[in-house]
């Protein structure tokens, strides 16, 4: 890949400086900032679609979306605000077209009698993504972006846009459908509400 | 239609979870392995290429929060300001002195159009569709005390929205929450209490099938904690 003749930014940038740099062509610039941003927008995609290859292409789609619209980033917020945003879209938007996609039939397989700690973990993935499947869309993201990236209410507030009152109530609800959909098995702290909608 | 769920014990055994702290139980579940270094350049690489592709579509950029957020109402807007000023017009038509029986039928709609009668913040008020019906365009009820019985709760309710509302007592933390997240078409009134000694909010409005409801919620954290018919009218 070649890079820009004006690379301007150094690696150790923060984001703005390299989102500036990245915004007025430096290509360099970008690709440390995408690289810089990846895992974290992986993890998103990974949470809210649940399937490892489905939040691939989610990831992808993130970072084209960050690299073809870095120039719209206005330094008005933070960009991991705008990163977030464009991440939690980017998920929810394959979300959408894996449910309209027809899907083979997966087979899981037998649990064994003994289980390793290993196994025991890989039980724990499956039971995490089966159980946030069946937390409501607009709870699961809440709980991730506060609890996965660990964000504070503000913050997701300005990610979702939505008031301060609804991200709290979202979480917690979010947090409790969850402990719910594990059987209580995973999660000590919550005594779910029988009344959440 | 009452939902009453009991609030839940505290267990001595397990501190309380701190709703504004992450939880780092829920942390660890949830943590993801990072990308093996080839599929992140991969994912990198693919995405500056797409760059020289050509300019970003703005439908493909999709940063506005258009499902979890209010942008789809920013697209309903127009069509809700229409409608909502279709329903001020009438009520100022209907509204007249000498038409108590409409006023009085009108008592428990949404603040923004018993507040219509004339007065000049009613059309922007009554521009909001119901699902952005800010904290500010609720009636406060004021503290409404021990509201641990929804018998309690439905009195209390009733006696607040007799009184001439106070503009300054608040109408509590939970009161900016949408509709739609407590299962209801409107909210027209808000305001606070305790219940089992627990500090909650308490939210009115009406739900799909036109009946009042007041919902109960955890002031710390906003969670629904029971949901109480009250009488209409």
């Amino acid at each position: 890949m070649s890079s820009d003749s004006h690379d301007a930014a150094p690696a150790g940038a923060d984001d703005a400086a390299l989102a500036t740099a990245a915004a007025a062509g430096d290509r360099r610039a970008l690709e440390l900032l995408l690289d810089r941003h990846a895992d974290r927008v992986h993890a998103i995609c990974r949470r809210v679609v649940g399937h490892p290859e489905d939040a691939l292409d989610a990831t992808q789609e993130a970072l084209i979306a960050i690299a073809r619209g870095i120039n719209r980033f206005d330094g008005r917020s933070a960009f991991t605000t705008w990163l977030y945003r464009v991440a939690t879209n980017a998920a929810l938007d394959e979300l959408r077209r894996k449910a309209r996609r027809p899907r083979p039939v997966e087979t899981l397989p037998e649990p064994t009698a003994s289980t390793s700690p290993l196994d025991e973990r890989v039980g724990a993935r499956l039971d995490v993504d089966a159980a946030l499947a069946t937390v409501p869309e607009e709870f699961r993201v809440a709980v991730i972006l506060r609890d996965l990236c660990d964000l504070d209410y503000a913050e997701i507030a300005e990610v979702l846009d939505l008031p301060a009152g609804t991200v709290r109530s979202r979480i917690s609800r979010g947090r409790a459908a969850l402990a719910a959909a594990l059987g209580n098995h995973e999660l000590t702290s919550y005594r779910p509400s029988e009344s959440d909608d | 239609m009452t939902d009453e769920t009991p609030i839940p014990p505290s267990d001595p055994g397990t501190p309380p979870p701190d709703d504004d702290a992450r939880d780092e139980q829920i942390a660890g579940l949830l943590a993801v392995e990072p990308l093996d270094d080839l599929t992140r350049r991969r994912l990198v690489t693919t995405a500056v290429s797409a760059v020289d592709a050509g300019p970003a579509d703005p439908d493909e950029l999709h940063d506005e929060p258009d499902r979890l957020g209010r942008s789809r109402f920013a697209v309903l807007l127009p069509v809700a300001a229409a409608i909502a000023i279709g329903i001020v017009v009438g009520a100022l038509v209907v509204t007249r002195p000498d038409d108590t029986t409409t006023t009085a039928a009108r008592k428990d709609t949404d603040t923004s159009v018993a507040a219509g009668a004339g007065s000049a913040p009613a059309p922007q008020a009554a521009v909001n569709p119901p699902a952005l019906n800010e904290s500010s365009s609720l009636r406060s009820l004021g503290d409404l005390g021990d509201i641990s019985d929804p018998e309690t709760l439905s009195q209390a309710v009733g006696a607040a929205q007799l009184k001439d509302a106070a503009a300054a007592t608040p109408t509590g933390v939970c009161a900016d929450i949408p509709p739609s997240d407590l299962g209801l078409v409107t909210t027209s009134a808000a305001g606070t209490g305790t219940a089992a000694g627990v500090a909650v909010n308490v939210i009115v409005g009406t739900d799909a099938t036109g009946e009042r409801i007041a919902v109960v919620l955890r002031s710390e954290d906003c969670l629904i904690i029971r949901k109480d018919l009250l009488p209409s009218g």
